[in-house]
């Protein structure tokens, strides 16, 4: 089958311009048999005319049967045979005739022969009644003959035309059909071409990256179409971002800021070295205990915690070993205080726990006890054993004060009272407890403390 | 677009079966049931319509099983056919003349063939005989109550020589060429093919001594009216298919002439020596009907039939071929 919307519609304007020319040529070819038959009519007519002559001429002989009236009808008869021999160029359908006008004239020749002898016998059948007779069938024969000629032309004329039209009908016919049937061919396979292509096109306006069009029993012109509409739609899904692709990339963005926020939250509230709560997290976190502390009448208690010699250390040993101290201790600390307690680091070697949710302030001394114990355990550094203590001072909330500034300062206060003491020890505002154990570097400490 | 492709084909396909089948109808309603016929004809070209129509096939187109039964002139054909060994018979209209004395359910169908120079009155130039009027006491050889006797005395008349004293000697058609040429008879008054025979024969050079145009040969179709009352339209299919044969022979005469040469096994040289003389048509005219009356007349006075001369208008059986010819 012709792939080609071009092609097709060059064999559509082909066929059209063959049938065109095919009827044209038929009109002349009925044109010029109609013409022929007229010129054989109007022969046949001219002769039936003298043939009738040559009746009139034979009557008016039989009548009279005198010598002008025989020589009238020998004119009649030579004028036929001039005729005959003129047509005879239109071919052999006048032969008959002709053999019948020369029987005629060879018999009217035997008729002059006669004219004179014959008169006498009048009985029964004489040459000149023979000869009469033989007139009459002779001129009957030719009208006979003629009439038959003329149906023939009649008949071959019909036969010719009802040809002309057979051909021209049958071509008419075929032509028509492969036109329509060309038409048809161009109609469907134009409305599926751009039937597909725009299913294609309203799928890719839907969003429907994947959009192609099958090119299969196309005609090549849609097919190029086609080509390029495919084409499209493999470049615009190499470039384009889907939704749900963008999605993902928007929660793993989002992840990774919250993420860095975490961070910021986290940097911006905790100690960087030891990853305890710094002095704005602390309080925030105070706060918050004491709203709480407030709304539920439990108690709080706020220890103060200073590291004793620990200047010593970290000038004896350098400002490594000082950092081991102080993330050894913050660890210690964070071990030894229960979920709901925070420590906080406000600086240097001084660090402070909020003891949250008490109920009653009894178990502060055995508290303090397990804290200070928890500092003063040896830290291992560069083979070497470190031992600092602790100097704290305690404040109550609410028994002393419900104020968060305040409730500190009693602690620090406290906290500076037990520093007076020499080794660990705390302050809890009413009695001053003490560890009672002493290392070398603690009692040059306490040499310096006592110096000034 | 497959459901309108197939939908296309079946419509196509249902076109074309109603098309075959209406033709299939008209062509049998137009064929209708076979009739057999036999046909007497003399195998000469003179009956060359149908053995154009036998080659061509058109009884069958007409729907007719015809059987060609030969014979050697046509008063045999017509005997046949009155013995009732055929249906119908060809032969000449001095036959028709004869038998419509005798009988009156003779039917003459049609005249298929017309000849003015199918009988010669023949001598041979050693017997001297220059014109007619030498015949004077003379033998001449004819068949009796035939187209060969009726020509005779036809040349006779025309030359005004109706008182000549001549020895007519009657014979069988077969006889007259050999006595021609053993010149056991001076001249003979004979149809072709036998001029054709003894031009082929003879030595010496075989003189006509007849005039042209004086005597019109016809050959027709002949049957019988207790046939024919029930033969329905049999007759104008049998002339239809003979109208359509002689159409054929006028278009095609060299085609024909080689057919009949060879299906009557003779030489072509043969059927082109009367080929010109015949004109082939299918007619029931006047012209016959004067022909039969001249020759009737002839006869009684010549005493070769007895009684009233029939009224051959009767004889003329014109309907199967004026519904021939009305149709086309």
């Amino acid at each position: 089958m012709i792939s080609s919307l071009f092609k097709k519609l060059f064999l559509l304007s082909t066929t059209t311009m063959l049938l065109t020319l095919l009827i044209v040529l038929s009109f002349s070819k009925i044109s010029s048999e109609q013409k022929q038959t007229k010129v054989e009519l109007d022969t046949i007519i001219d002769l039936q005319l003298r043939v009738d002559l040559l009746r009139s001429q034979l009557w008016v002989f039989l009548q009279f049967g005198d010598q002008p009236s025989l020589k009238q009808v020998e004119y009649a008869q030579a004028e036929l045979a001039t005729q005959l021999t003129a047509y005879r160029e239109q071919g052999s359908q006048f032969d008959n005739i002709q053999r019948m006008n020369q029987s005629l004239q060879a018999l009217l020749g035997q008729e002059k022969r006669l004219y004179f002898s014959d008169i006498n016998s009048q009985h029964g059948i004489s040459a000149t009644r023979l000869l009469h007779s033989r007139y009459n069938m002779i001129v009957q024969n030719m009208t006979e003959e003629l009439a038959h000629v003329h149906r023939v032309v009649l008949d071959r004329n019909a036969d010719n035309l009802t040809n002309v039209m057979t051909y021209a009908a049958a071509w008419l016919i075929f032509c028509s059909l492969l036109v329509s049937f060309v038409a048809w061919l161009i109609l469907l396979r134009f409305k599926s071409d751009a039937e597909s292509i725009k299913k294609a096109i309203v799928d890719l306006a839907k969003g429907k990256l994947d959009a192609k069009v099958d090119t299969e029993s196309m005609d090549s012109e849609f097919k190029v179409i086609a080509f390029f509409f495919n084409q499209m739609t493999i470049s615009l899904r190499e470039t384009t971002v889907t939704t749900h692709e963008l999605e993902e990339e928007v929660k793993r963005q989002t992840m990774q800021l919250k993420k860095k926020q975490e961070q910021l939250i986290f940097l911006s509230e905790h100690d960087p070295l030891t990853g305890l709560y710094n002095r704005r997290a602390f309080d925030k976190s105070l706060e918050s205990a004491i709203v709480k502390a407030n709304r539920s009448g439990c108690k709080l208690a706020i220890l103060f915690i200073d590291l004793d010699d620990f200047k010593c250390v970290n000038d004896t040993y350098g400002h490594d070993a000082g950092d081991v101290i102080l993330v050894t201790i913050a660890d210690r600390l964070g071990k030894v205080t229960r979920q709901s307690d925070f420590v906080g680091r406000l600086g240097g070697d001084e660090f402070v726990i909020c003891l949250d949710l008490l109920q009653s302030f009894d178990i502060l001394p055995q508290k303090t006890q397990q804290i200070m114990k928890a500092i003063s355990e040896p830290i291992t550094y560069n083979d070497r054993e470190l031992k600092v203590s602790a100097s704290i001072g305690v404040s109550h909330f609410p028994d002393q004060t419900k104020n968060k500034e305040a409730l500190l300062s009693i602690a620090d206060e406290a906290m500076y009272r037990s520093k007076q003491v020499t080794g660990a020890s705390c302050f809890d505002g009413e009695k001053l407890t003490c560890e009672g154990m002493k290392s070398e570097v603690v009692e040059l400490a306490s040499a310096r403390k006592l110096t000034p | 677009m497959p459901v309108f492709q197939r939908r296309g084909f079946w419509l196509s396909s249902l076109c074309l079966f109603m098309l075959g089948t209406v033709t299939y109808y008209f062509f049998n309603k137009e064929k209708g049931e076979v009739s057999n016929v036999r046909v007497g004809i003399s195998l000469t070209p003179i009956s060359s319509p149908f053995l154009i129509a036998e080659k061509l096939k058109l009884f069958e187109k007409y729907a007719l099983d015809v059987r060609l039964f030969p014979c050697v002139t046509g008063k045999a054909c017509t005997q046949l056919m009155l013995d009732g060994d055929v249906d119908y018979a060809s032969a000449s209209e001095s036959v028709v003349m004869f038998q419509s004395h005798a009988r009156d359910d003779l039917a003459l169908l049609v005249s298929f063939v017309e000849s003015d120079n199918d009988l010669k009155l023949l001598t041979l130039s050693p017997n001297n005989i220059d014109a007619v009027n030498g015949l004077g006491g003379k033998r001449v050889g004819i068949v009796k109550g035939s187209a060969s006797e009726f020509y005779f005395d036809s040349v006779l008349l025309a030359n005004d020589l109706k008182e000549l004293l001549v020895s007519k000697i009657y014979m069988e058609p077969h006889e007259l060429v050999p006595a021609l040429l053993s010149y056991r008879v001076d001249a003979i008054s004979a149809w072709e093919p036998m001029g054709y025979q003894a031009n082929l024969l003879s030595a010496a050079e075989v003189k006509n001594l007849g005039t042209r145009g004086i005597y019109q040969l016809s050959f027709n179709l002949l049957s019988t009216r207790p046939y024919l009352e029930f033969a329905n339209n049999e007759p104008q299919r049998l002339l239809m298919a003979l109208k359509e044969a002689i159409d054929w022979i006028n278009d095609n005469p060299e085609q024909a002439q080689t057919i009949v040469a060879k299906r009557l096994d003779i030489s072509v040289s043969e059927v082109d020596w009367l080929w010109g003389d015949y004109v082939f048509r299918l007619s029931l005219g006047n012209s016959l009907l004067s022909n039969l009356q001249f020759q009737a007349r002839w006869a009684s006075e010549n005493g070769l039939v007895s009684g009233a001369t029939p009224d051959f208008r009767d004889v003329f059986f014109s309907q199967p071929f004026e519904q021939a010819a009305s149709m086309r």
